[in-house]
């Protein structure tokens, strides 16, 4: 009976302990989700800082994969703010032309912008790495930094 | 008996490695391991600094695109999804890194351990030069699952050192972004966002400075 109980707390202690949010998608159904609320827990596997030329910060452009979704995005955070901002946020392919996956995003205010997630499978099923493109400006001007890509 | 065939076919296969290792060599490339786990490359050097310990592992240029790329490894507080901010310096000169990639270990997801690596790229080719790699800073990213009451506790940490200071966070929609509610007197704009991303995000500030040469 002790054994019992004991065994029943340590596999609540352990599912406790490995819980992960519930994802809404995983794969190829989070093509075009944002995921925010996804559950899709998400690290950083690439990213990449420009100042801008004419006062308006640094922006930064990450590269997010989750593994739970095994699904990509691209995120832009305003890192250090200069005067009022604009952002844009573009997840593209890793071609030379760097053709945008998901829609771009774009805000005014200061902060963090995201894409929709995508799972990177392309046409003819093959995997393809993605890139994260950040740019930001001050408002009613053009962008004033553009980053390198960041791609994973 | 001797075997035409197969002399012509050894020949074959020498000529071929010799054409690989030419073109190879004329890409401009030192290559120290093109294959392999990069996450399991010795220490160059290393440093331990706030309990955190920081390693350079390989050190490469690559002419063509006038680059130096350093691989990294650092021993990270947590499995959380840190990001390490590093500049080469160069004399007096300060190069800040272009972009920073996460190395998975083979087979393998890289945000499973808390031992990292990383591939520093710098957007300039050095050759033999002894330069210091700085890892500036420490950062834990800003989760896109953000909550008010995340925003509130830092608010509150914020208040403990500028009681008038308030702000809101506007969340969801593919972003987050601020509202400053009161900004306190002596405190700009800029200033206000910096200690709202500060007080979000966990930092961890070095340097950790290690002495590398470029070949």
């Amino acid at each position: 009976m002790v054994v019992s109980v004991l065994a029943v707390l340590l596999g609540l202690f352990t599912g406790i302990a490995n819980a992960r949010p519930n994802a809404t998608c995983s794969g190829s159904s989070c093509n075009g989700v944002d995921p925010y609320n996804s559950g899709c827990t998400a690290v950083t596997k690439s990213f990449t800082q420009k100042d801008g030329s004419t006062g308006s910060g640094t922006v930064q452009a990450d590269l997010r994969w989750s593994s739970n979704c095994v699904s990509k995005w691209a995120r832009t955070t305003n890192i250090y703010p200069g005067a009022i901002r604009s952002l844009s946020a573009n997840l593209t392919d890793n071609t030379t032309t760097h053709l945008s996956v998901e829609p771009i995003y774009t805000s005014s205010s200061y902060g963090q912008i995201w894409t929709n997630m995508h799972t990177g499978v392309l046409s003819n099923n093959t995997n393809r790495i993605l890139c994260a493109i950040a740019k930001q400006g001050k408002v009613g001007y053009s962008y004033d930094a553009a980053t390198n890509v960041a791609c994973y | 008996m001797h075997n035409k065939n197969s002399l012509v076919v050894k020949i074959a296969s020498y000529s071929l490695w010799f054409i690989v290792l030419f073109l190879v060599a004329s890409k401009g490339y030192t290559m120290v391991s093109a294959f392999g786990d990069e996450t399991k490359l010795p220490a160059i050097s290393k440093i331990e600094k706030n309990g955190v310990s920081v390693s350079v592992n390989k050190v490469t240029t690559d002419t063509n695109k006038g680059k130096t790329d350093i691989v990294s490894c650092i021993d990270l507080p947590s499995n959380a999804d840190w990001l390490p901010y590093a500049k080469l310096k160069n004399g007096t000169e300060d190069i800040a890194f272009e972009t920073t990639t996460v190395i998975d270990p083979i087979g393998g997801d890289a945000s499973n351990s808390s031992y990292r690596c990383y591939h520093f790229i710098f957007p300039k080719e050095l050759h033999n030069k002894k330069v210091k790699l700085s890892i500036e800073k420490l950062r834990i990213s800003l989760p896109e699952s953000l909550t008010h009451d995340m925003c509130l506790e830092a608010q509150n940490k914020i208040q403990v050192d500028y009681p008038d200071f308030m702000f809101s966070c506007n969340i969801g929609d593919h972003g987050i972004s601020y509202t400053i509610d009161n900004l306190p007197k002596n405190m700009d704009e800029i200033q206000a966002y910096s200690l709202i991303n500060d007080t979000l995000t966990s930092t961890l500030f070095g340097p950790w400075e290690l002495d590398i040469t470029v070949p």
